[in-house]
């Protein structure tokens, strides 16, 4: 999926009001942008929309938004699905399992969780919270503000549109997201259900949803601007990160969902008696195959201990299981990319060093080594490591590594000291790996905290 | 092997670029075709294992050989750490994958890093050539004797058309590169010093061999350094390393210079890649020496980009100054092709005969064809000179082609002068990392490019 054509049209949502665009960008055989780009911007001498709102009042609209996704009753939700895939190329299965899913980022008690576990409750934000300080006489008060935030978007799956609305609601935020050209639908149709719920709500007026073509500098270099902008977040992408951080500077900070890698740690207690290799081995493929493996839960290093042979085993079981459809996981991938292709192929006449399972149709692929390979693996791909002990696989860990699951359970506790102490953001269960829980630390920090400015009156 | 040979004799005639009528030509390129693939498929591993899985089981055309054509990526498809373990009996098994020619004279015992290993495969009659690309991970393509002798006949049957100057070894030769090496610039050295330089008159910029060794530890390291890994005490010690390699390298300008200087009033050839080629007129100016005054029948070549480095926007019209009196020479090839593709007089660069050019789509599965006409997409190669390996390629370069007569008069296929990478124009991921030190890994050896590209 390259850059949208300009002949598709695109609803851009821009606070409340819908707009059937193209792109911001100028395409050769199209016509220039049309959006006026004023209305993407919040004016920094006036409060957020938001700002007098209550977390309660805030929250009764997100909920009702969760029922309008389910109940679809114009069907936007479902149009919004079927050009996603038709469009932007989505698996149909895999996708309608996930919008499936999206009203669970409005739950009351998912929203609530939120706001408790990141900024100690709603109170930060609704009002001045007072605070004794050592050696002061008069309390301090501190009350976290709304922050204007532009946020890139990742396309790989559409519940990263409704977990960014969801954030940027509770802390009473205004947000422009930019698009990402793998999920063009799922963002503006989610804020037109804030605008059926809710008509006339201060959170019709604190959202735009528009696309342009990453990297395009005559719409960054005029946004990305601390006069326009607090907070620039960005999820994903080495490109993407890259694209935009020339623009953080004074007064516009990055917030980075970095680009990361999940791998599995499985011990040797899968080749016990009594142990069930091919449970573990669809667990793997599990959390393998999250989102086709496009997520950056999935898995593609799993390190398991054990022998040879043993391990040859498990990547037997694993090659079956990676073709499975699951609930996060259509039954094949997309073809492995030729350039991947190359690289298997020549690993293919190594044996016994190397061995390699699968065929390169996007039903999976398995290759066994003794050291993580050179490249990527992606496009149902799978790198099963074998290691002396697991401790082992802490040497291949890095910044750059956000879940690793587990098996056997015992393990998690012995390891996740050593493992977040190198770098890893997550360590789960094995076959958990996409089942992710908002308001934990996501990529290592708190969201929510980072996503408002703290004001204080201090005595 | 009859179409071979007849593809060959093609290079022996006066203007090879009109030697064959458009449907002779097709007609050996697909004998040939079918010729190296029966005899190939035999003996190359990765070409059987893809022939197979494609389905490929015989040449019935040209557009055929597209599913068994291979990327850049497939030469270094060898894990890592058997160079970074010393693993080498691994990795000279990897190497006969790739390989054409068996490896079973192939000794390591004792090799201690990466040149000892390539010794040891060219005292077995495999000479390999290698490149390092900006992902550290060198690359190696095998070749035998009768490829190294058939690539110096054909590239200085072609170096300089149309106006190719005489085989006879009575030009001043100067070539902006170490003298020896396991890299295709070197072998096109090699090349014109066989059949072109007066023994006498022969200059390199070093003859300090190119050491893979050396060039994987600087990339690595830059990419340590790109990703944070390097500690304070790498990155010093390296940059030391640059500017003392800048200062000998500048010694070695200055030299070249002067016999530059000397030779003015000769007809020589003269190739170097753009950034050597920058420096060595930095160093002529340092020395006073003037622009121009170069004997008519002096050709030069400035080759490859900029790596990066920030040279002055006219820096190519500056060197032409400097060579006033020569003719410019441009051609366009890769380092997996035997020959390069020479411009003509209307600015394009025209194919040699016994090449066969694809232009593919974006999935670089599909042909792209016209009779006459721009087609534009992604170039590759099929290749058929090579015996030590299979000569199907896909490139990474975005070309437009013209399969039709040329403007210059002479027959197509030609390839328009506004090649970019591939991965500019469809986006493909790169691991490209950018450094100020990169110029100086280059020198030390040729990196990615070709022989000659404009």
């Amino acid at each position: 999926m390259g850059t949208p054509s300009a002949s598709v049209e695109i609803p851009f949502l821009v606070r409340g009001a819908v707009i059937e665009g193209r792109s911001l960008t100028r395409h050769a055989d199209g016509p220039p942008g049309r959006l006026d780009l004023d209305v993407l911007v919040w004016p920094s001498d006036r409060p957020a929309p938001l700002f007098d709102v209550s977390t309660a009042e805030i929250i009764d609209p997100l909920v009702e938004l969760g029922k309008w996704i389910r109940r679809d009753p114009d069907g936007i939700v479902a149009t919004a699905l079927e050009r996603f895939i038709t469009v932007c190329g989505a698996s149909r299965p895999l996708e309608q399992r996930a919008y499936e899913a999206l009203p669970s980022y409005f739950a009351r008690d998912v929203l609530e969780f939120q706001l408790d576990e990141e900024l100690g409750g709603g109170s930060a934000l609704d009002g001045w919270r007072p605070v004794s300080a050592p050696g002061a006489d008069q309390p301090s008060f501190v009350r976290a503000f709304p922050a204007r935030m532009v946020h890139v978007l990742a396309g790989n799956a559409p519940g990263v549109a409704a977990i960014s609305i969801a954030r940027s609601a509770l802390v009473k935020g205004a947000s422009l997201f930019k698009l990402p050209s793998n999920d063009l639908f799922t963002a503006p149709a989610l804020l037109r259900g804030i605008s059926a719920v809710a008509p006339g709500h201060p959170l019709e007026q604190s959202f735009a949803a528009v696309y342009w073509r990453g990297g395009d500098a005559s719409v960054e270099s005029v946004l990305l601007r601390p006069q326009f902008f607090d907070k620039l977040i960005v999820w994903g992408g080495t490109a993407a990160v890259n694209g935009v951080s020339a623009y953080v500077g004074p007064g516009l900070e990055l917030i980075s969902f970095d680009p990361k890698t999940s791998i599995s740690v499985i011990g040797r207690d899968a080749f016990a008696d009594g142990a069930d290799l091919a449970a573990i081995a669809a667990a793997a493929a599990t959390d393998a195959t999250i989102h086709n493996q496009d997520a950056c839960t999935a898995s593609r290093f799993q390190f398991v201990e054990g022998t040879v042979d043993e391990v040859d085993r498990f990547c037997e079981l694993l090659t079956r299981e990676l073709g499975v459809e699951r609930t996060k996981a259509a039954d094949r991938s997309q073809p492995v990319p030729d350039d991947l292709r190359d690289e298997i192929d020549g690993l293919r006449n190594l044996a016994p060093y190397y061995r390699v399972w699968g065929a390169t149709d996007g039903t999976g692929m398995v290759v066994r080594s003794e050291e993580p390979v050179d490249f990527y693996p992606t496009g149902r791909v799978v790198n099963v490591v074998v290691v002396p002990e697991v401790k082992a696989a802490l040497q291949h860990v890095n910044a750059a590594t956000q879940t690793v699951g587990v098996y056997p359970e015992r393990l998690r506790e012995q390891l996740r000291d050593d493992l977040c102490s190198v770098g890893v953001q997550r360590v789960t269960a094995l076959g958990s790996a996409g089942d992710t829980r908002v308001g934990l630390p996501h990529d290592g920090f708190y969201p929510l905290a980072r996503m408002v400015r703290w004001g204080k009156d201090e005595s | 092997m009859t179409a071979l040979d007849d593809l060959f004799a093609l290079a022996e005639q006066p203007d090879p670029m009109t030697a064959a009528g458009p449907v002779e030509l097709a007609e050996l390129q697909l004998e040939a075709a079918r010729e190296r693939f029966t005899e190939l498929r035999a003996q190359v591993r990765i070409l059987d294992q893809r022939a197979t899985d494609t389905g490929v089981e015989s040449i019935e055309k040209l557009d055929d050989l597209v599913p068994v054509l291979f990327a850049h990526t497939a030469y270094k498809s060898y894990p890592a750490s058997f160079v970074d373990k010393g693993q080498w009996s691994r990795l000279t098994m990897w190497f006969g994958t790739v390989s054409a020619t068996s490896m079973a004279g192939v000794e390591v015992d004792g090799v201690t890093d990466v040149d000892d290993w390539i010794e040891r495969l060219e005292a077995a009659g495999h000479y390999a050539f290698s490149s390092s690309g900006t992902s550290g991970k060198a690359s190696f393509i095998d070749q035998t004797q009768g490829d190294i002798d058939r690539i110096a006949d054909l590239l200085t049957r072609i170096w300089g058309w149309p106006n190719q100057p005489p085989r006879d070894n009575s030009r001043p030769l100067f070539s902006l590169t170490p003298s020896a090496g396991p890299a295709r610039l070197v072998y096109a050295f090699q090349a014109q010093k066989r059949y072109t330089g007066r023994p006498d008159a022969i200059y390199t910029l070093t003859d300090e061999p190119i050491r893979m060794a050396e060039l994987n530890r600087i990339m690595r390291l830059q990419q340590a350094m790109a990703s944070g890994q390097a500690t304070p005490g790498d990155v010093a010690e390296f940059e030391a390393g640059v500017a003392d390699r800048a200062q000998d390298l500048h010694d070695n300008y200055v030299r070249l210079a002067r016999a530059l200087d000397a030779h003015r009033g000769e007809p020589i050839v003269f190739h170097g890649s753009w950034p050597q080629v920058w420096s060595l007129l930095e160093a002529a100016r340092q020395l006073g020496l003037p622009d121009g005054g170069f004997h008519p029948d002096s050709i030069y070549l400035g080759s490859g980009g900029t790596k990066g480095l920030a040279l002055p926007d006219d820096y190519q019209e500056q060197v032409a100054r400097f060579f006033g009196g020569a003719r410019r020479y441009r051609g366009y090839g890769m380092s997996e092709t035997s020959t390069h593709s020479p411009v003509c007089e209307a600015g394009r660069f025209h194919v040699p005969p016994w090449l066969t050019l694809f232009v593919l789509d974006e999935t670089g599965d599909n042909v792209r064809w016209a009779p006459a006409g721009p087609v534009t997409g992604r170039a590759a190669y099929w290749d058929p000179v090579w015996e030590g390996h299979w000569g199907g390629t896909i490139s990474g370069d975005w070309i437009t082609a013209d399969y039709g007569p040329c403007a210059c008069g002479r027959p197509g296929p030609t390839v328009e002068d506004s090649i970019r990478r591939a991965k500019d124009v469809i986006g493909i991921d790169d691991d490209k990392i950018s450094c100020a030190g990169a110029v100086e890994a280059y020198v030390r050896g040729a990196i990615t490019t070709a022989v000659d590209r404009a």
